[in-house]
């Protein structure tokens, strides 16, 4: 494992420590072997694009550390995120199995590390190993979800506020380990601009900086950097449940 | 009195009443398949002619055979609290029931036909023990998961992401 500015590199997967909670990458050792023949490992800075909407499929990217956030254009030119993506997920991975364009940008949102396999040494990959196929199928059932969550969420959140809350109900899932923590209190780490939550959920960034402002001045939550603190789950619960 | 039937009338009705030239229509699974995977999983074949109005997959039911659509067409519908969402309509060659079937969870969306449907199914158990036997089978499921999330994306991309009403659903068909 090289280190380069307190960022670990993992070099080679046969050694990761991090595998085993990976959707993807908790291979037989056999499988293993062979991803380590054709990845290559590349290590990214913050804001830098893996793939493009609509460019040809070169190959897939293993996100071993960090996350991406997948975006996509509309005809009207605007801007949504369909998903972050986690460690561990494989993303470009319905362009090169079906040989159509990338369906979205990918966008590192914090230094991140991405093996890179190429279309060919992939399917051959896919093909070859029924372990990699199971997890080609949880990755994508997975995605699927996420998607079906989504469409079945457009239907149910219609305001902004509520559209929110059920942000930041869902960011509370995976509460931030803190040493110093107030009873009551859940902490999480934002990595997204007010920016980037108007994209999440289709709206202006003005109007997410108005209800997040609205939602500390009810002492519902509050924030300090990338830090944030929901200080009343049931509030927010009440305001999605409506 | 004599009814009078076209030629292309007689043929459609041949094609829809005739197994073995459905089975010669492409579709997700088999188009990429080698012959004697085709081979195997035409032996388990079974027809069904299922009527406009049924359900092909159910919401939250586990399917007992994955189902291959050979005529006719289908809506792929997903629901929330009550509303239905219409993701596309879908018809020959497309597969279903295979997520389920992979992953042992109950299916997120239903597919309903639009129109009567000629289909195959394939038993579940016979699948999985195939999908075990050759590796090479998973292109093909990662190709037709694909499919289903692209639809999904597609929709994502097309709706605005301000409002859903009910009934002001843009649905995408193929």
């Amino acid at each position: 494992m090289g280190t380069s500015f307190n960022f670990h590199i993992i070099e080679d997967c046969l050694k990761c420590s991090l595998r085993e909670d990976r959707l993807f990458c908790n291979l037989p050792s056999e499988a293993l072997d062979a991803l380590q023949s054709i990845k290559a490992t590349a290590v990214y800075p913050k804001g830098a694009m893996l793939c493009l909407e609509g460019q040809p499929p070169r190959g897939i990217f293993i996100l071993c550390t960090g996350r991406a956030k997948l975006f996509t254009t509309s005809a009207e030119g605007k801007t949504m995120i369909l998903r972050v993506a986690e460690p561990g997920e494989v993303l470009g991975l319905t362009a090169v199995v079906s040989n159509t364009a990338y369906e979205a940008t990918v966008e590192t949102m914090e230094p991140s590390q991405a093996n890179f396999i190429s279309q060919a040494h992939f399917i051959q990959f896919l093909q070859s190993h029924s372990a990699v196929g199971v997890k080609v199928a949880q990755q994508l059932t997975h995605n699927c979800h996420c998607a079906y969550e989504e469409i079945r969420s457009l239907a149910l959140s219609n305001s902004v506020p509520e559209k929110i809350a059920k942000l930041l109900l869902s960011w509370a899932e995976h509460p931030l380990m803190m040493q110093k923590q107030v009873s009551g209190e859940i902490p999480i780490r934002v990595t997204l601009t007010q920016e980037e939550i108007a994209q999440f959920v289709g709206t202006s960034r003005e109007t997410v900086s108005r209800t997040l402002g609205d939602f500390k001045k009810k002492g519902w939550m509050r924030t300090k950097g990338a830090t944030w603190w929901i200080m009343n789950r049931p509030a927010l619960e009440k305001l999605v449940t409506t | 009195m004599p009814v009078t039937v076209t030629v292309m009338e007689f043929a459609l009705y041949l094609s829809r009443m005739n197994p073995i030239s459905q089975t010669e229509l492409p579709n997700e699974l088999y188009s990429g398949l080698s012959a004697e995977l085709v081979g195997e999983f035409r032996q388990l074949e079974e027809f069904r002619m299922v009527p406009s109005g049924m359900k092909l997959v159910q919401l939250g039911r586990l399917p007992e055979h994955l189902v291959i659509v050979c005529s006719g067409r289908v809506e792929i519908r997903v629901f929330s609290s009550g509303q239905t969402i219409p993701l596309g309509t879908r018809g020959a060659g497309k597969v279903f029931g295979l997520r389920a079937l992979i992953s042992g969870e109950t299916p997120e969306t239903e597919v309903i036909c639009i129109e009567d449907c000629r289909v195959i199914l394939i038993p579940k158990k016979e699948f999985l023990r195939i999908l075990q036997v050759y590796p090479q089978i998973y292109f093909a499921v990662a190709r037709i998961m694909s499919s289903d999330l692209a639809l999904a994306h597609g929709f994502l991309k097309n709706s605005s992401r301000r409002s859903l009403k009910p009934g002001a659903v843009p649905s995408m068909n193929s």
